[in-house]
């Protein structure tokens, strides 16, 4: 991590200018730092993995091996996934079970548990754990291979099971990779007797669609019980003005600063209509506090208490066949645009920085903030700096970088031919 | 060597086109599969006893059920698994034993010997001491054993079969038995086959569809 204000100093150092000439004020550097930090990432990720330099570049915005549950077969991609990188992962070998019965095994008593379980592609002696079965607790049992879709247990038959998306696990397992495919490829596979998607050949597909979920709470008389949502309406202060804020449950965000939201049916506490949300806005997510949504256009109305919120394009994986439980992915991340909050006394107009997460409580009076709040003794302020999310010897990089930008803000070409030769040479180093 | 492993081998020692053409797992099985049927074939034509070794038996510890066809008044056998066919009367199925308290036997038919058969008295005789002395027969029909002349203690006991399997019932952890020194013909075949495959058009812009 890479403070805002590291590079915002340094920036000014190199170009030999300071704040108080307001020669490249902070909110250039702002607009700057978030066209840099993009090109950045453009740049590393257009050279993933070629070579453990530029892997250890990207790895603070690498999330590996994140399970997702998939219902009938799809599963929405986290907010924050760009990019997928490798392919996704299945457990294997894994497959569902479709019945079990009573089997009577040769010179034994016992009538033991049949299962069956279409193409399990199990081994004699093969150890397996089954789950979703109501009767029998089926753990580390060795199979008996009966034929390619049934396999028995040496567990005594007690009673016909009712099966809740039964399936069995191989105890050692591994996993396997699941095929990423284009349109055209998967169209094809369909009819092709040999490549359709089988749970020993999976393939997925990436896609998008709008994805709604219930928000907030509210009591329903019809059903007498309380319907709940994935988070809780609150207030914020924007400018100075009273805002809604979407407190999702940890990890439940499914919104990235940007988006749009399309509230519908909003309710209060006691479920009737009330639509002051409704409507569909822009949303605020500050990278600070990823599980809180802000609308800085709407007008807070504390009688909404339920909504269904809608984002649009929200991006889905599709993994075929369509009964495979879950899938693992590792995916990049944006990085947080960089940002330097602060600031201004009033009578020497010295700029002060705010730190990541700084809260400014009874901002002083004689001060102005950012966005032109007084400060008055009693309001409070929550700085949204956001430091680069790169690692520290990335710092030449990002600087010669800025100063690029800066000389032709400054309309000063020579520091920007020393920047961008400097650049090649880090460049050169990864 | 496994399933799994003879897979990852030729996969492995393919050309790598690029990071997108790449060879299907199915595909590779299917390859190999036709390979190892007709390294079956030879060993077939060389001597059908040496097939022994490659014969997986099915209904050891759960007896397969024979079953009534009431339309035909005959009884049958579905087979567990797909067989490598031979051109005799068992093809890949070797042998069927019944798990009644005589472990009784059946001999090989072809089916149109059991149509004529059943005209007859084949298979029915006495014995030098008078009592009954029977044969049983079975026919390999498409994805069925059908029997001839078979007792209600047979049937209600159910079978054994020993069946040659082709390379894709196999389980990925089984091993496969290659016979000593063949493992590179089937290798190099199969190289080759897949070698000869040249490399998709991927581009997405829907040319070849109609």
């Amino acid at each position: 991590m890479i403070a805002a204000r590291t590079v915002y100093d340094t920036c000014l150092a190199l170009a030999k200018k300071d704040q108080r000439g307001r020669a490249f004020n902070i909110d250039e550097y702002n607009k700057i730092a978030a066209l840099v930090n993009m090109e950045l990432y453009n740049y590393y990720v257009g050279r993933y993995e070629s070579g453990i330099g530029v892997t250890e570049a990207l790895l603070m915005l690498k999330v590996r091996n994140e399970t997702l549950a998939l219902t009938t077969g799809q599963a929405w991609l986290p907010n924050l996934a760009d990019r997928i990188v490798g392919n996704p992962t299945i457990v294997h070998p894994w497959g569902p079970i479709t019945a079990t019965a009573s089997v009577d095994v040769v010179n034994n008593p016992d009538a033991k548990v049949k299962v069956t379980a279409p193409n399990h592609g199990l081994k004699d002696g093969a150890v397996v754990t089954c789950s979703g079965l109501s009767e029998h607790a089926i753990t580390s049992e060795p199979i008996h291979f009966i034929d390619k879709n049934n396999f028995w247990v040496d567990v005594d038959f007690s009673a016909d099971d009712t099966l809740t998306s039964a399936s069995w696990v191989l105890d050692d397992h591994s996993y396997k990779d699941v095929d990423m495919v284009t349109e055209e490829e998967l169209s094809a596979i369909w009819a092709d007797a040999n490549l359709r998607p089988t749970i020993h050949n999976p393939v997925a597909i990436l896609g998008t669609g709008n994805r709604t979920e219930n928000f907030g709470e509210y009591f329903n008389y019809g059903t007498n019980s309380f319907v709940h949502g994935i988070g809780d309406f609150g207030l914020t202060y924007i400018d100075g003005v009273s805002r809604p804020a979407l407190g999702f449950d940890s990890g439940y965000n499914f919104f990235v600063n940007g988006d749009r939201i399309t509230i519908a049916n909003g309710k209060t506490g006691v479920g009737a209509p009330s639509a002051g949300y409704n409507g569909t806005h822009e949303v605020l997510v500050r990278e600070s506090y990823p599980n809180y949504v802000y609308l800085p256009h709407v007008t807070y109305d504390n009688t909404v208490l339920f909504a269904e919120v809608t984002r649009a394009n929200a991006k889905t994986i599709a993994v075929y066949p369509t009964t495979i439980p879950a899938v693992n992915v590792s995916y990049l991340i944006k990085p947080a645009t960089p940002f330097l909050d602060y600031y201004v006394n009033d009578t020497t107009y010295v700029i002060t920085y705010l730190d990541k997460r700084q809260e400014l409580t009874n901002f002083a009076a004689g001060n102005t903030y950012r966005d032109g709040t007084a400060g008055d003794d009693a309001i409070d302020i929550d700085s949204i700096t956001e430091d680069w999310q790169w690692d520290e010897d990335m710092l030449p990089q990002i600087v010669y970088m800025m100063l690029q930008k800066m000389g032709i803000n400054l309309e000063n070409m020579t520091v920007a031919q020393i920047a961008t030769q400097l650049q090649a040479k880090e460049e050169s180093n990864v | 060597m496994t399933k799994a492993e003879m897979r990852a081998s030729v996969k492995g020692a393919l050309r790598k086109i690029d990071s997108t053409a790449k060879y299907h797992d199915r595909m590779i099985d299917r390859a190999i599969e036709h390979s190892m049927n007709q390294f079956m074939y030879d060993l077939y034509r060389k001597d059908p006893r040496d097939l022994d070794q490659y014969i997986r038996e099915y209904g050891g510890e759960v007896a397969l059920a024979v079953t009534e066809d009431v339309s035909t008044e005959s009884y049958y056998t579905d087979l567990p698994a797909a067989y490598v066919v031979f051109p005799d009367k068992q093809s890949g199925v070797r042998y069927v034993v019944g798990h009644d308290r005589d472990k009784t036997v059946l001999y090989p038919m072809s089916i149109t010997e059991m149509l004529l058969a059943d005209r007859t008295y084949l298979g029915s005789s006495l014995a030098e001491d008078g009592d009954p002395y029977t044969r049983s027969f079975y026919a390999v029909r498409g994805s069925r054993v059908v029997y001839y002349n078979t007792n209600s203690h047979f049937r209600r006991a159910g079978v054994r079969i020993g069946i040659v399997i082709p390379f894709s019932e196999y389980a990925d952890e089984d091993e496969i038995r290659i016979p000593f020194g063949q493992e590179d013909r089937t290798f190099i075949a199969v190289s080759q086959k897949l070698a000869q495959i040249p490399p998709a058009e991927l581009i997405d812009n829907n040319k070849d569809a109609q």
